[in-house]
């Protein structure tokens, strides 16, 4: 739970998002108010979510590339 | 001559595959269109009602971005693995709500957090596009 403190009070929003999003899991499975194995799927959605989300800036990141590539090829 | 042009196919055969792999899709209108759907069946997914509906909705939302993109084109691949984990995430939700008793409420509140979230980051990115 330390490592978990510490990414709650992390600089970068989206770390401090997932991990809120984590200690709700384990909060709200501690409480009764999910079941172990809804607890498991959640937690293994964050991953999902992560997966998305890199998959997401690399799609960016080649949109940039393409618009600087075509920025270029007007001046030149 | 003969090694000139097989250096100029060579050259031209390796460019075109480095140029896919770095070539996003395009924009499209339909796919914007659709996962501006997906968002809006998330936003209005209501956990105090039945969930199996409501998660069906989401997922042929989904599924039809998924065939469209299939027959768009091949440079629509990137948009495929994008939405993948998105459609494992309402996958597990839907098989859920097909049992008899359906997730939790706590559990549909959390999922519909980490489906707007995930949403939303496709969309951004799909409506980004050039």
């Amino acid at each position: 739970m330390t490592e978990l403190d510490q990414l709650l009070h992390s600089d970068q929003d989206w770390i401090r998002v997932r991990a809120e999003t984590a200690l709700q899991i384990v909060n709200q499975r501690q409480t009764g108010q999910i079941t172990s194995d809804e607890a498991r799927e959640l937690l293994e959605d964050l991953v999902r979510t992560d997966q998305l989300e890199a998959e997401a800036d690399d799609m960016a990141m080649k949109t940039m590339l393409v618009n600087v590539v075509r920025g270029i090829s007007l001046v030149v | 001559m003969n090694k000139l042009i097989t250096i100029f196919a060579l050259v031209a055969l390796t460019g075109c595959a480095q140029m896919k792999s770095w070539v996003p899709s395009f924009s499209d209108t339909n796919q914007s269109a659709k996962i501006i759907d997906v968002r809006m069946s998330i936003d209005q997914l209501d956990c105090d009602k039945p969930h199996l509906a409501q998660v069906r909705q989401i997922k042929d939302n989904l599924r039809w971005f998924e065939l469209y993109s299939q027959n768009a084109g091949f440079r629509n691949q990137d948009v495929l693995m994008l939405i993948k984990p998105m459609q494992s995430t309402v996958d597990d939700f839907y098989k859920r709500s097909l049992q008899d008793a359906q997730g939790s409420k706590g559990y549909c509140e959390i999922k519909k957090k980490l489906m707007a979230s995930q949403a939303n980051a496709a969309a951004e990115v799909i409506l980004g596009r050039f």
